[in-house]
């Protein structure tokens, strides 16, 4: 606006702080009157130098810290390490570690999933879903707080096996919770394939063909509401997934309401698998020995998070540090989908489809833009990020 | 005597101090009223207080390029616009000023509020501001002839434009709810409209555009602008309640169903997601506009034959 | 009562009547300066039913303009520093912040990484710690509560944030 040269050019920036985004992202979305023409995205404001700063901790620091790379997967994301470093080790984790794993990891679906539901209904202005589904978020925030004591960053995982034990009251407390969460569930899919204000604002919009879909790289629930068959779990299966296999879900529409009945159904089946896991609980340890240095070589690590496929690319040189990390995450394979879908859009509906992906920004910022005081941008990319890196742990 | 009765009429009883009270009230229990609805426990009884207070004592920041007379001077205009509307209004009973057409200079001046919304949006180079400016005059013209139409409806029937004529014929008949159904539910959603409440929130739909136009506000302009609302929210419900549910028979009834509608607005606020602005404009003009109309030609038909 | 005096109770009053109105009605809003998220969705779930904040007066706004309270998570990464900045200074006065987990503080298990500034307090004042990886729900309440707590008018004290008469 305010140069001549923008005059005709209306742009909207969405975030770093906008009450749309929990996280520091910055869109710019140029609208013709309420409708979008072109959108952009400028990331990086979460770019903490995890990847660099693990290679300076001890492998078993490094669990820590790949933990935090999304307080909301954070159990995925340090299972998938865990993973790969078990597999360069050697070391087979005991088959009762893996199904706490899988317990894990199927009640942070629930709660990751649940979490997205309600912010997404909060998008649409639809507050008192948001507070009923965060309501109902609480008995599975109880259950993974019962079995890890911990609400958000569970750390349930050590190197070569798990930390916590389920006992039996605590099997009793998880299917009792999986009754209530069952049973809320279904009255949410009820309600977003029916609520006429809700389908208003989901049927119909954000659409991604399977085409689109498959050339734009998305994965997880937004690859399988388009119809793409990316599910890790089914295509791979990992850990204990090979004992109790997940079935995949799909939905050949592509909007948003396709999102979230993907995601509720998968909550869902989520429910059955962890009711398969407990009945058929394995006895016997939790952990075995893991060496302090890990033999070198590279390996890479992949799962199923709650947004998508999680890789991890992992090399050790037989020191007690690793060489190098690399983690790709769901979102930065979303991304492109947004800005891409958005194009044609009401400026409604935007916020909307950016929560559509369920972006993790926290999870996929890899790239620093500076703004000096006179203006330039300047634009760190990851070569010089890295060569940064480098000279500040010297 | 008579000119201090009158000071004190504007002042204290029944506009002025009373009116702002009555305001805060409403407002709390509207919150309330929904923060129940979500399943939450709500804020305190004197928290809209607290919140008027704390908005007057805060720093008002005047951002760049803005003319600084506008920016302040709006929210005192929309303010003052929905207190002397409320002058007309029989709100404790008795209105202070009354003279025929006083409905139409009511309505008017409750539309002043949102007008002076729109222009202090559109005053600062905020795009938030902007945008929600816009959408704020959109809905201004997509509410305004319904609303007015619904409320004509008990004129009509009545036979005069003065708001306590028309309260005196509601009070002696049928509720007009029952013969006027769809005036009185056109009349009750343009009030949601009117107030920006959702799911008629897009001017201000807190994840597109922040706040819409009152994004760069703080301080005193947002409470005046806040205040304004409260009082209008006042103002609406107590025509609807008198036009349409009986009239102004006993105060403590009065109010009584006064609640009854807050109970229903709230009810309504917390049952839909956000409509988009087109979907608001195609709304009222596809469906209310119609029905209202369709409502005021049966009434006019009706009047003629008997 | 001289003209003075009676001067002095109506500003002690109008003064009282601030800090009520300050520590009863706080409006926050909230900045995520590269935190893990985690925080962040434990502050949303103080905003729902088990655990609802509005119970004391807080209220999440989306504009900087409107909030009193900036409730900052993360541990400042270089480019939402500048950020950060400017929303504490796009708030009105007076205005508090409160830093919430690990990272905020010190900058939690990223300290030590090239692109974090290690806390909220390097780059802006800070009015409140709430600790915790993330801090639970109950402590971010509490927090909230003893920052509070201290605005409010007591007898003896001066009015924390108002400018006395020399």
């Amino acid at each position: 606006m305010a140069t001549t040269e923008k005059q005709d050019r209306f742009i909207v920036p969405i975030g770093p702080q906008h009450p749309a985004l929990k996280e520091p992202e910055h869109f710019e979305f140029t609208v013709d009157g309420e409708i979008v023409t072109a959108a952009t995205a400028r990331l990086g404001y979460a770019h903490r130098g995890i990847e660099k700063g693990s290679e300076n901790r001890t492998w078993i620091q490094d669990l820590y810290l790949f933990e935090r790379v999304c307080g909301i997967c954070s159990h995925i994301h340090s299972m998938t390490y865990s993973r790969g470093v078990e597999k360069l080790a050697g070391v087979t984790v005991p088959p009762r570690a893996k199904s706490i794993r899988l317990l894990a990891a199927e009640l942070e679906r629930i709660h990751s999933h649940m979490l997205w539901f309600g912010v997404a209904a909060h998008e649409a202005g639809f507050d008192t879903l948001f507070m009923y589904i965060w309501r109902d978020r609480e008995v599975v925030m109880d259950l993974l707080e019962t079995l890890s004591g911990n609400r958000v960053n569970y750390s349930v995982n050590l190197l070569g096996g798990v930390k916590v034990d389920v006992t039996p009251e605590q099997v009793d407390a998880i299917r009792h919770g999986m009754d209530k969460l069952e049973k809320r569930n279904k009255h949410y899919l009820k309600v977003v394939t029916t609520d006429k204000s809700f389908l208003n604002r989901t049927r119909g919009i954000g659409i991604i063909t399977k085409e689109q879909a498959k050339i734009l790289g998305t994965v997880g629930p937004t690859a399988r509401a388009s119809g793409v068959e990316r599910e890790i779990r089914v295509n791979a299966p990992y850990g204990a997934y090979k004992d109790y296999p997940a079935n995949i879900i799909l939905d050949p529409t592509g909007d948003l309401e396709a999102r979230f009945v993907v995601r509720i159904k998968e909550v869902l089946e989520s429910c059955r698998l962890i009711r398969e896991t407990l009945d058929g609980l394995p006895e016997g340890e939790l952990t075995t020995r893991m060496p302090r240095r890990i033999k070198a070589g590279e390996t890479i690590s992949r799962t199923e998070a709650p947004r998508g496929e999680l890789f991890y690319y992992i090399k050790s040189n037989g020191t007690d540090k690793p060489e190098r990390i690399h983690v790709r995450t769901p979102t930065i394979c979303n991304m492109s989908s947004v800005l891409v879908t958005s194009v044609g859009h009401q400026l409604a509906d935007i916020p909307m489809i950016l929560v559509g992906i369920d972006p993790c920004f926290s999870c996929n910022d890899r790239m620093v833009v500076l703004r000096h005081s006179h203006g330039d941008t300047e634009e760190w990319t990851w070569e010089r990020l890295r060569q940064h890196g480098i000279e500040f742990y010297r | 005597m008579k000119q201090l009765q009158n000071i004190l009429e504007i002042l204290i009883f029944p506009s002025g101090l009373f009116l702002i009270v009555l305001g805060l009230a409403y407002n709390w229990i509207d919150r309330k009223l929904v923060a129940r609805y979500q399943n939450r426990i709500g804020p305190r009884w004197f928290q809209p207080a607290a919140d008027l207070f704390k908005l007057l004592a805060n720093e008002e920041i005047v951002p760049d390029g803005v003319n600084p007379f506008l920016f302040t001077a709006l929210p005192m205009v929309g303010l003052a616009g929905a207190l002397t509307a409320a002058l007309y209004v029989p709100i404790g009973g008795v209105a202070a000023y009354s003279y025929s057409g006083d409905l139409i200079v009511t309505i008017f001046l409750l539309s002043l509020l949102t007008i002076c919304l729109g222009l202090a949006g559109s005053i600062t180079i905020d795009r938030f501001s902007l945008i929600g400016a816009v959408r704020t005059l959109t809905q201004l013209f997509c509410y305004e002839a319904p609303f007015l139409l619904a409320l004509l409806g008990p004129a009509i029937v009545a036979g005069s434009w003065r708001i306590s004529d028309i309260i005196a014929y509601a009070s002696g008949h049928t509720w007009l709810f029952i013969t006027q159904p769809i005036g009185f539910v056109i009349a009750m959603i343009g009030l949601m409209g009117k107030l920006e409440l959702p799911p008629f929130d897009a001017p201000e739909a807190e994840t597109e555009i922040v706040a819409g136009p009152l994004t760069e506000y703080s301080g005193r302009g947002l409470a005046l602008f806040w205040l304004g609302k409260a009082i209008e929210l006042v103002i609406g419900l107590t025509l609807i309640a008198t036009f349409f549910l009986g009239g102004m028979s006993n105060l403590l009834v009065f109010f009584a169903k006064t609640i009854g509608l807050l109970l229903i607005l709230a009810g309504l606020q917390s049952l839909f997601a956000r409509l988009r602005i087109d979907q608001v404009v195609g709304l009222w003009w596809r469906y209310g506009a119609i029905l209202v109309l369709a409502q005021f030609l049966v009434m006019i038909v009706w009047k003629g034959v008997f | 009562m001289n003209p003075n005096s009676a001067n002095k109770v109506d500003k002690d009053m109008l003064n009282n009547l601030k800090s009520w109105a300050r520590a009863n009605s706080p409006w926050a809003i909230h900045f995520n300066s590269g935190s893990c998220n985690g925080c962040d969705i434990e502050l949303v779930a103080t905003l729902t039913p088990r655990y609802d904040l509005e119970r004391f007066g807080v209220l999440m706004r989306g504009s900087p303009r409107h909030a009193d309270i900036l409730l900052a998570t993360g541990p400042v990464t270089r480019q939402s520093r500048d950020r950060l900045i400017r929303i504490y200074e796009q708030m009105p006065d007076p205005k508090f912040v409160v830093a919430i987990g690990a990272c905020a503080l010190t900058g939690g298990v990223f300290r030590g990484t090239y692109n974090c500034l290690d806390g909220i307090d390097k780059v802006i004042p800070v009015d409140a710690y709430i600790p915790g990886c993330p801090p639970r729900t109950e402590a971010i309440i509490q927090g909230l509560v003893a920052l509070l707590g201290s605005l409010k008018p007591t007898p003896d004290a001066e009015p924390v944030t108002e400018e006395t008469d020399v």
